[in-house]
């Protein structure tokens, strides 16, 4: 006798993300570097950052450290990046 | 009356649908059950709720978990419907903000749900609390930790190699459920640790990694027994990121832990002081980076972030002289366990 079974998946929803315009050039930019917690992070973020001032002009940079890899950046950190900084360098390293 | 929405497909025989859902990829690589409009209605049913309800919603996935899908995989897991309400409960859990799905689901870590079930429905559903307790042979364990690694699996898209990234992963990613033993427990149930009625049933989830086994003999007292689990955990896989950690006791420990009238707080402080490890220790044994310092002798981490860390539950065999410990994926700061209250109609 045939049967019907049913489908068991879902499609994640449609997430609307609004971009901020990527800025034409980054000669005096404000950098905010998100450091993820893990090893060496910070010292890759600060590297960047100190090559985008360098070579590229930024005008200065801020690095705050999120409360663990896994959870996205705290209130505090996003408060602060969008009161004074124009760029934000984020990622997630091992 | 509402419609079951989820796409249909017909086949033949049970044969058949059983290799439907394997070319699909929607099982954990063992076969499911497949799921009827019947089955589906009935574990519905059991909850009293409708197809489209939303039992919790994953914010980094963006994904709803309905009714409907839960049921779904719930059936192919092979449960009743009476474990449903369960199930209901965990997945609250998963979308709790202190579990923090993103992380424990796809980290390289390879966690897997650990779940304890406690209150008057773990007996009735005979959810395993004692012998062979983290092994097979009881469907309430095997079906309800397998419906939520479904369930993360086929509607919240945590598919190994892709949202599920763990390096290594364990056997508990099939299934990983049990009941504590409140029956010949020395002490409080975990739910009523946790703000919970003896009566109320409910569920703690926890990030987890797999079981790690250790064995006294020798000793009669809480003390002997606790320094050689200590000693087990002290370099152990939590060490750096001090998340929680399980402490596991079977028959023979609890015992040991009752006739000395050791209260759940006296174990806890007992391991926070006896599980902690000098920086020195921590970059010899390369978890910390940089060289060995005087001062990095004295210098102590603990292993947890605090005694309350250590989640203490009585299970296992009545005989033999094991008990075990779970560490915790990650970090505390990332990832808690969480209890949610069971309801059934």
């Amino acid at each position: 006798m045939a049967l019907q079974v049913f489908d068991p998946t879902t499609e994640a929803k449609e997430q609307p993300i609004a971009f901020v315009p990527r800025p034409e050039s980054l000669r005096n930019v404000r950098i905010g570097l998100v450091e993820n917690t893990k090893y060496n992070s910070d010292k890759l973020l600060l590297r960047i950052a100190a090559i985008l001032e360098k070579e590229y002009g930024a005008q200065s940079h801020i690095i705050r450290s999120k409360h663990g890899s896994g959870v996205p950046a705290h209130k505090e950190i996003i408060d602060e990046y969008t009161a004074n900084c124009d760029v934000v360098i984020a990622g997630v390293g091992d | 009356m509402a419609e079951l929405t989820s796409q249909r497909y017909e086949v033949k025989d049970m044969a058949e649908a059983i290799e439907l859902y394997y070319a699909k990829g929607w099982t954990d690589g063992l076969p499911v059950v497949p799921p009827t409009e019947n089955s589906i209605w009935g574990m519905l049913e059991s909850v009293g709720l409708e197809p489209e309800a939303e039992i919790t919603f994953i914010e980094n996935r963006q994904v709803s978990v309905t009714a409907e899908k839960v049921a779904i995989n719930t059936v192919m897991a092979g449960c009743k419907p009476e474990y449903m309400p369960v199930i209901v409960a965990a997945v609250e859990a998963l979308g709790d903000a202190r579990f923090g799905y993103h992380g424990p689901a796809t980290s390289t870590g390879g966690s897997a749900i650990f779940m304890v079930v406690n209150g008057p429905i773990a007996r009735e559903l005979n959810i395993n609390c004692g012998d062979n307790l983290f092994g097979p042979g009881w469907r309430a364990n095997a079906a309800i930790g397998r419906a939520i690694r479904l369930i993360m699996r086929n509607v919240i898209g945590t598919l190994p190699g892709l949202l599920d990234r763990s390096s290594l992963g364990h056997g508990g990613k099939y299934s990983y459920c049990i009941a504590e033993n409140e029956t010949d427990s020395p002490w409080p149930p975990l739910h009523v640790e946790r703000g919970f009625r003896p009566e109320q049933n409910a569920v703690t989830l926890f990030a987890a990694m797999a079981p790690h086994q250790y064995a006294n003999q020798l000793s009669a007292t809480p003390e002997g027994v606790l320094t050689t689990a200590c000693a087990h955990m002290r370099i152990s896989a939590g060490l750096r990121g001090q998340p929680q950690y399980v402490l596991v006791f079977a028959g023979e420990h609890q015992v040991v832990m009752a006739q000395a009238g050791w209260s759940k707080d006296d174990v806890r402080q007992f391991c926070f002081e006896h599980t902690k490890t000098s920086q020195a220790e921590m970059k010899r044994i390369n978890v910390m980076p940089g060289a060995v310092q005087p001062q990095d002798e004295t210098a102590m981490h603990t292993l947890v972030e605090t005694p309350q860390d250590f989640i203490i539950v009585a299970a296992g065999g009545r005989a033999g002289v094991q008990s075990a410990y779970i560490p915790g994926w990650g970090g505390k700061r990332s990832s808690q366990s969480v209890t949610k209250e069971i309801h059934r109609l």
